[in-house]
């Protein structure tokens, strides 16, 4: 199957699925041209949309092809290849179909390799599951750069998988039970889950990117190899949040090489501390003053910290936030007064966003104080059952995580695996400072021009590039 | 409103300087930092939407606080 950065898409058309209309991440989604009224007219209008190839013999009873289509009709079930003519993202192409072909267009169903296409809703609501497909093909970001962080080219290499490392995703809640956090060995090592589902979708898409066992099922996990663990940031009777605490208690739980991943984000001075639905102002949570000093703490013990960036859209250096994220003073060894010494991530565009890919997001914070980026949209993992399962099931999935969410926990996952081949080829890990500068300054770069000369552009906020792990172990000499 | 509040004050102090606009209850321990000692507490308006209810106004106007750092509750990083 091509893989989900490239311009081509399997899909299945499957007539008896007409009840599930799912919205699915418009580059993974596909059309269903599953109406038997397609003349011959409109298929041809169809096909001036994209490339259409026939994956496979359709059914016996519907031995029509796509060609035979032309003059006839779409068969009653057609497994077909949907392919973009130029560099447009297929996501466009898709809703421009969805949108011209509404009459004929019933619903669509992602094929992965190996399975016929099912509908997930219509599956979980009829006895056992079924077996969750393999949606490994889609995860680009594990890919060679520019587009993926390079994870399978370094998996040969011994250690290379985060074998001997501890990661902890700190963050609120995840749905402890599902399949993807089967491989978890330290559930809730520190903490009190959160029921908000909410907190449980996203510790579960989050957990499942960085644990997920590689069993041919969902998705596999970017750092497979460590010993995954889970902590909340609430505890306490009754219960509450108390993010320094846990980052504390993280870190008397972990050692020098291993990866706390940072999970959670805060409203800050630009919306007066108030919450909002789009998040509009919203900061690391080191900028409070007593996590930053838990952080630094971690940092001093020598385990990496990588944090979310937030997705408040704000500048970092911005003035008004009085120097919070200063480096001043900081260096490869030494770590300045404000600087928490994490690995702060940013959300750069999908591949397939064609010259925009690696700029970031509108929504991702920015400033010098980011040290590199990860995909922070479009990124498939387990939980939320947009494309698999239902949400809060032990089998679903997604194709559309994004936000500076999805970004940090790839990055964290290649830490891991930097960390354990560190650990492997030279008996003891990296420092967290000389891990940052390598992520910092080894990757596939974002776009820096502007669009035009005013400067307005998002592509000019600095986020970091998308590291590579190929040009990080180069570095490093873990070759 | 959560609050971590910079202070030489004891939070009984700090509670006594607040009365009777508004009640303090710990949120957390208090912590000591690079940047200061810290009470990490929860301050609530003794009469809601009232002149007294602007808490950073009150909290400001008390001596013996240095700084007052509203902490909203953490949230996951996905829209």
């Amino acid at each position: 199957m091509a893989p989900m950065d490239e311009t081509s898409l399997n899909f299945g058309v499957d007539k008896e699925a007409t009840a599930v209309l799912l919205e699915f991440l418009p580059a993974q989604a596909a059309i269903v041209p599953a109406s038997l009224a397609f003349t011959e007219e409109r298929m041809q209008r169809l096909q001036e949309k994209c490339k259409l190839t026939p994956l496979r013999q359709p059914p016996v009873e519907a031995k029509a092809t796509v060609a035979s289509a032309r003059s006839e009709k779409l068969p009653r079930r057609q497994f077909l290849e949907v392919e973009s003519g130029d560099r447009r993202s297929l996501a466009t192409i898709l809703k421009e179909i969805e949108k011209e072909f509404a009459e004929e267009i019933l619903t669509a169903l992602p094929v992965p390799p190996s399975i016929p296409a099912i509908a997930p809703a219509a599956a979980a609501a009829s006895g056992p599951a079924l077996p969750t497909p393999d949606f490994h093909g889609y995860q680009g970001y594990s890919g060679p750069a520019p587009h993926g962080i390079g994870f399978s080219a370094v998996a040969h290499l011994p250690g290379a998988d985060g074998q001997g490392v501890t990661v902890i995703d700190l963050e609120g809640g995840w749905v402890l039970s599902h399949e993807a956090l089967a491989a978890v060995q330290f559930n809730l090592w520190s903490g009190e889950p959160s029921t908000l589902s909410g907190w449980k979708e996203h510790g579960t898409a989050v957990g499942s990117l960085l644990f997920a066992e590689r069993d041919g099922a969902g998705i596999s996990g970017l750092a497979a190899g460590a010993r995954g663990a889970l902590a909340s940031i609430y505890s306490g009777s009754p219960k509450r949040q108390q993010v320094a605490q846990q980052i504390d208690a993280c870190r008397d739980l972990l050692n020098a090489g291993d990866v706390l991943l940072l999970e959670v984000q805060r409203p800050g001075p630009a919306t007066e501390f108030q919450s909002s639905p789009q998040q509009t102002g919203y900061l690391p949570t080191s900028f409070w003053p007593d996590v930053k000093e838990s952080i630094r703490d971690c940092i001093a013990k020598g385990i990496c910290v990588v944090e979310v960036a937030g997705n408040g859209g704000v500048d970092l250096d911005d003035p008004e936030l009085q120097g919070a994220f200063s480096q001043e003073g900081s260096t490869v060894t030494t770590l300045g007064p404000e600087d928490s010494g994490s690995i702060m991530v940013g959300a750069g565009h999908a591949p397939w966003r064609g010259d925009q890919a690696r700029s970031p997001l509108s929504f991702s914070n920015y400033g010098a104080r980011l040290d590199c980026q990860g995909w922070g949209e479009g990124v498939i993992c387990a939980g939320y059952g947009e494309i698999w399962g239902s949400p809060g099931g032990d089998n679903s999935y997604t194709g559309n995580f994004y936000g500076t969410s999805s970004a940090a926990p790839m990055i964290a996952a290649a830490v891991a695996v930097v960390q354990s081949r560190h650990i492997h080829k030279f008996g003891q890990p990296a420092s967290p400072l000389l891990v940052r500068q390598a992520f910092a300054s080894f990757g596939s770069a974002q776009p820096t021009q502007a669009a035009d000369d005013s400067g307005d552009d998002d592509r000019v906020r600095h986020i970091g590039p998308l590291p590579d792990l190929v040009a990080i172990f180069n570095a490093l000499n873990l070759f | 409103m959560r609050y971590l509040i910079k202070t030489t004050m004891a939070l009984q102090e700090l509670s006594r300087a607040l009365a009777p606009n508004a009640t303090v209850a710990e949120a957390g321990p208090a912590v000591r930092l690079a940047a200061g000692y810290f009470l990490d507490v929860d301050v609530t308006p003794s009469v809601p939407n009232s002149a007294t209810a602007d808490l950073p106004a009150l909290l400001g106007g008390i001596d013996g606080i240095d700084e007052v750092i509203p902490v909203p509750d953490a949230e996951p990083g996905s829209p």
